[in-house]
């Protein structure tokens, strides 16, 4: 397994990057594709906006690194500039959609790459089983369900935020643990 | 990839998968997953199921069948349900009252309530390391610990803490090694156990294992035996959860299983064996009041583990002003990382240090609810209530602690004082005997029977008890301390001063060097000789060179000292250099400037005096410390502009501020407030407040020897106006022991010599 990409490493393949350095250039974009994919999905359901929101902003950061001095870092910039892409995306959605509001709904819940039947499958199964060990995970997600936030949810728990982070923590390790999928 | 860079934000990635978080604290995960491989690898591998648990209708329909408090759907519905089940339950109840009235049984009922206690309560001994002859790391004590850690965060288990343990197993010639089946249930018997773990760590490499048996102690039968294996390279740890989820089915029936917390026993405690290690010999060291032992342990915990909770609460009770505020912010700052119950104590520290004293005291209060059976949280809240003097309450708690454990060592100490702080020597020697009886090879016994015989005036008894602690102990700095201020008392100067050399000699943290130093100069202040004194505090000064407040004093008292001698300058110098470590200490210590006032009215500066007191009345002070810092230094320019009636309405008030005898003003505030009484007129309440004082020791009064030897020749001074002659002559000559052999000449020394000559005579 490669070391950390610890803030150093990051920033220090940016540099190297920046001097003309190849293979630094390919492991830093490599990185940031499968970071940026993650955060686009995680705001923009659907995977193929997600990707091209995700491709838009490494455009960007691709055009203008080279030539950019970073008053924080290389990562916070580079994450200001998917961020900002991903706000423009969801502008623009949300203006279609006031546009021609039928086909942007019927769309709303589409997911063009739909999680496998089997994997669907093991997930519930092993969902079901995190929940009857860990009862606390199972009630805060059952709240987030219906719709409480964070804070809610602690208050309906009796806890504070750090110890409901520990127990989905907790929870997520046994769901990785179920699933087969080590932590490294 | 072996570790996520940063655990706290790692532990919130679920939170942000599920978008549970606020925009802020996803901004802060997105970055920390920019900057750690580890966890971009873990979001990567559960996209699937992330998804699924995010949108899939079945994934909620799960959870909401799961989740055991989902409130029923319809009130109705369940009401008519119910009905039938409550109408049969009334029916057999009734009839089961009809039989039991009809039949001529003889009805007891017993308190379930120790039962149900004594059920669930497990002992964890120290497990037996088989893997390694030398065990360095003492894994079987640290195993034992972190089983105690986790079995104590399921709240239906009543778990005898390691203290408390420790404490039984006293007796025992090796008190950390792994006692044999008999005494191990001699141990569960006295902890009130039903339950006892033991068990042996068979290997250590390449992967841990570890078996464990819990033991009936009511048959003394094995109940269950269980055996762990690690994955190869995984520590100890691991063996921890499973482990414990073993032990909590073993013992406990499924309905008190449910709901229970599962944390990770690496979210309770410290990841390093080394620092829990470290941790553990500083708690050991800090029931036996070795405080220098105690410190160098948990500074070692920290540095093993820098997130280490309870190491910096710990650290946090021997540190003082803003160095305690911000050990014990660190401890508030990783108490996540911390058990239950240790959570509690550290917020309960953070309250108290912050002065929220009632928040303090409830989460105290509230932590002996949560742990009834434990004896710490009631010696705990004894403790804080002797500190707050609310003595009462103090007894009370301790007595609780004593009613666990009979043999509290701590618990027994305490109530010594508490009961010496009420007047009652017999119940004060009671306690203090069976404190010696619990612990007699601890040298704090013999120094808190020291302490105790000399609040009740027991001089010589007192000493020969510090000699004993110092004699199990040799550099037991308490004790030395307080044998040095006796010998000052007996005026025995030659043997005062081996004892603080030896202090200034022992490998103690700098605050106390610098505490050392200036006691090292008290025997040549209080025979005089001033200029010796400077050059004591002067020569050893570099010795010390962290701010502190002993370091603060020690300038303080040489500015004084600088001051009597009319080296003005050298004095005004000295105070200058106070107050820098004053505000080095990033304190705002308002009295440092007061009493910058009274060195600068002592060398006749009565203007700069003037402006100092300007400067303090606009620097902000709030309402309760003005109230006692601004008129106090008012009044000690007053008393040097020779206006005593005015220095004397400003005092008065400030007594009443100061009840406290071990505080900073109680001496200085009264022995000023006597003299402008004396110089005012009011003769009889200047005998009244000086005899009080030269006979009832204030704790820092030797620090204020220059009050304190002074109070000798006005107390004469009083009784000479009054026409106490015999009184009078009794003081004139008390204060001539100490000063008579002055090598400069003092003014109160000449005029005490001459009165008392007078005296004589006329007499």
């Amino acid at each position: 397994m490669p070391d950390a990409l610890n803030n150093n490493r990051i920033e220090q393949l940016c540099r190297m990057a920046q001097a003309g350095d190849v293979s630094a250039e390919k492991e830093l974009f490599l990185h940031l594709t499968d970071s940026f994919r993650i955060f686009a999905q995680h705001k923009i359901r659907d995977r193929a906006d997600a990707e091209e929101v995700a491709q838009d902003a490494l455009t960007v950061v691709a055009q203008k690194y080279k030539e950019t001095s970073f008053v924080s870092s290389f990562a916070g910039w580079a994450h200001n500039i998917l961020r900002n892409t991903m706000s423009s995306h969801i502008r623009q959605k949300a203006s279609r959609a006031r546009l021609r509001p039928q086909a942007e709904a019927a769309m709303a819940d589409v997911v063009h790459r739909p999680v496998p039947n089997e994997v669907r499958q093991k997930v519930l199964l092993c969902l079901k089983e995190v929940a009857r060990s860990n009862r606390k995970f199972a009630r805060a997600l059952n709240l987030h369900y219906q719709g409480f936030t964070a804070s809610e949810i602690c208050n309906r728990l009796g806890v504070t935020r750090e110890y409901l982070y520990v127990v989905l923590a907790r929870a997520r390790s046994m769901l990785e643990a179920c699933l087969g999928v080590t932590k490294d | 990839m072996a570790q996520c860079i940063d655990k706290r934000i790692g532990d919130m990635l679920f939170a942000y998968e599920l978008d549970l978080l606020s925009p802020e604290d996803d901004q802060l995960v997105e970055l920390h997953i920019l900057n750690c491989e580890h966890c971009l690898r873990r979001v990567k591998k559960l996209t699937d199921a992330v998804d699924t648990i995010r949108s899939d209708s079945e994934a909620r329909e799960v959870i909401r069948r799961e989740d055991v408090e989902t409130e029923p759907a319809g009130a109705s519905k369940l009401g008519k349900q119910r009905w039938p089940a409550i109408i049969r339950t009334l029916a057999i109840a009734t009839a089961a009252v009809v039989i039991l009235l009809l039949r001529p049984w003889q009805i007891e009922f017993h308190p379930s309530h120790e039962a149900v206690a004594e059920g669930n309560r497990i002992a964890v001994m120290n497990f037996r390391n088989l893997a390694q002859s030398d065990d360095e790391v003492q894994w079987g004590q640290v195993m034992s610990s972190l089983l105690i850690s986790d079995l104590s965060e399921t709240r239906n288990l009543q778990v005898v803490s390691t203290q408390h343990l420790m404490d039984l197993a006293r007796d025992d010639q090796e008190p950390s090694a792994p006692p044999n089946e008999e005494r191990a249930l001699e141990l569960a018997e006295k902890a009130g156990a039903r339950w006892i773990v033991e068990g042996d760590i068979l290997q250590l490499k390449p992967s841990p294992v570890v078996v464990a048996r819990v033991v009936d102690t009511r048959s003394g039968t094995v109940k269950s035996s269980e055996r762990v294996e690690c994955k190869p390279d995984q520590s100890l740890y691991a063996v921890i959860d499973p482990l414990t989820i073993q032990i909590v089915s073993c013992v406990l029936q499924p309905s008190l299983r449910m709901g229970e917390p599962d944390r990770l026993i690496t979210d309770i405690t410290s990841s390093s064996p080394q620092a829990l290690q470290h941790y553990l010999e500083g708690l050991a060291f800090r029931a036996q009041f070795y405080s220098n032992e105690a410190i160098q342990k948990f500074e070692q915990a920290i540095a093993a583990d820098s997130t280490f909770a309870m190491a910096y609460y710990c650290l946090s009770r021997y540190r003082t002003g803003s160095e305690r505020i911000r050990l014990i912010e660190r401890a508030n700052q990783y108490s996540y990382k911390a058990g239950r119950r240790d959570s509690l104590l550290i917020a309960s520290g953070v309250a108290i240090a912050q002065n929220d004293a009632k928040r303090g005291e409830n989460l105290l209060i509230q932590i002996t609810k949560e742990f009834p059976q434990e004896k710490e949280p009631y010696y705990d809240l004894g403790n804080y209530y002797l500190s707050v003097l609310q003595l009462k309450e103090a007894r009370r708690h301790l007595n609780e602690a004593i009613k666990i454990d009979s043999g509290y060592k701590l618990a027994y100490n305490a109530l010594a004082y508490v009961y010496a702080n009420l007047r009652d020597s017999a119940n004060a020697m009671w306690a203090i005997d069976k404190y010696v009886t619990t612990a007699p090879n601890d040298a704090n016994v013999y120094d808190s029977r020291g302490d105790i015989q000399l609040q009740f005036g027991m001089l010589e008894k007192a000493t020969e008890s510090y000699q004993k602690a110092l004699a199990i102990k040799p550099d037991f700095y308490s004790s030395l301390r307080k044998l040095g201020d006796c010998f000052l008392v007996s005026r025995k100067y030659d043997q005062a001063d081996s004892c603080y050399a030896a202090m200034v000699a022992a490998p103690v943290q700098d605050p106390y060097t610098a505490e050392a130093i200036w006691l090292l100069a008290l025997p040549a202040l209080r025979q005089g000789d001033f200029q010796r004194a400077v050059s004591i505090l002067e020569s050893n000064s570099r010795l010390s060179s962290k701010p502190s407040t002993s370091r603060y004093d020690l300038y303080y008292l040489r500015a004084l000292l600088l001051a009597e001698l009319g080296r003005k300058p050298e004095a005004r110098s000295a105070v200058d250099s106070a107050i820098a470590i004053g505000e080095a200490l990033q304190e705002n210590l308002p009295y440092c400037y007061v009493e910058r006032v009274y060195v600068l009215t002592r060398i006749g500066d009565l203007a700069a005096a003037d402006r100092e007191y300007g400067k303090l009345k606009l620097s902000g002070l709030t309402p309760e410390r003005a109230e006692l810092h601004l008129p106090l230094a008012q009044a000690c320019i007053q008393l040097a502009k020779g206006n005593y009636r005015e220095s004397r309405r400003l005092l008065q008030p400030i007594l009443g501020l100061t009840p406290n005898s071990s505080g900073r003003y109680y001496f200085p505030v009264r022995a000023l407030y006597a003299r402008s009484c004396l110089l005012s007129g009011d003769i009889t309440t200047a005998a009244g407040v000086l005899d009080t004082l030269v006979r009832r020791p204030a704790t820092r009064r030797f620090y204020w020897s220059l009050f304190e030897l002074r109070n000798l020749y006005y107390l004469g001074l009083a009784y000479e106006k009054l026409g106490r002659r015999h009184e009078a002559v009794t003081w004139y000559n008390e204060f001539l022991l100490f000063w008579d052999n002055a090598p400069l000449p003092i003014a109160e020394v000449q005029d005490a010599r001459e009165r008392l000559a007078r005296l004589t005579s006329e007499t």
